[in-house]
């Protein structure tokens, strides 16, 4: 089975960045890929709990995500690192995750087929 | 009206020098409004500026119970408050 590893870069909201980058790993697993997710940077703030989308009309990325288990996406990945800079601890985060170091990255890379960062 | 300028920040502190460049440029009495991706920067106030966000965009993000109390919260309406009653608006994107 081929395998994926999405790294997402991007905040909820601002840009469609992070939208799309769950749509394509949604897709990717309906496919039979073998999918695994890193959120880094900005991405971090999409497992943030408490995100409120009534009154804008977007849709809700923390309960987008909250479907990534149900669709077999697995390992969840967290740079610890991206958390700390932003004051976050798992505790703040909607999902349960697996935090990895910036210094894991490229091993963490050469474990998949494909890479994408978005 | 008051002669100070209204900074709308409205990128990421974290992925953008939109803020850093603002605070660089901003005068002492002049008001910065976080919005958009900017409202990251709520959770520590980030310069002695008067500083307000847009409440909408702290909700959406889930950052309303961890916004700074010393920052001002808005809606719109209070937002086009603000900009008729600075001579100038400045965007930072």
């Amino acid at each position: 089975m081929a395998s994926l590893l999405m790294i997402c870069r991007k905040a909820p909201y601002g840009t469609s960045y992070a939208r799309e980058a769950i749509d394509i790993a949604l897709a990717a697993s309906a496919f039979d890929v073998d999918v695994a997710m890193l959120f880094t940077d900005d991405g971090v703030w999409q497992l943030i709990k408490g995100q409120n989308t009534e009154n804008t009309g977007s849709k809700n990325v923390e309960s987008v995500l909250s479907s990534l288990p149900l669709y077999d996406v697995a390992p969840i990945l967290v740079n610890e690192a991206s958390l700390t800079e932003r004051h976050l601890k798992t505790g703040d985060l909607s999902l349960p995750v697996a935090l990895c170091q910036p210094d894991e990255l490229a091993a963490l890379c050469a474990q998949y087929d494909k890479v994408l960062t978005i | 009206m008051t002669d100070s300028i209204l900074h709308l920040v409205q990128q990421s502190p974290t992925a953008s020098s939109a803020l850093k460049d603002c605070l660089a440029a901003a005068g002492p009495v002049d008001s910065i409004v976080l919005m958009h991706d900017a409202v990251y920067a709520a959770m520590e106030k980030p310069s002695a500026h008067t500083c307000y966000a847009l409440q909408a965009d702290l909700e959406e993000r889930g950052l309303l119970e961890r916004t700074d109390s010393a920052i001002t919260l808005i809606d719109y309406k209070g937002l086009v408050e603000l900009c008729d009653q600075h001579r100038h608006n400045l965007s930072w994107f």
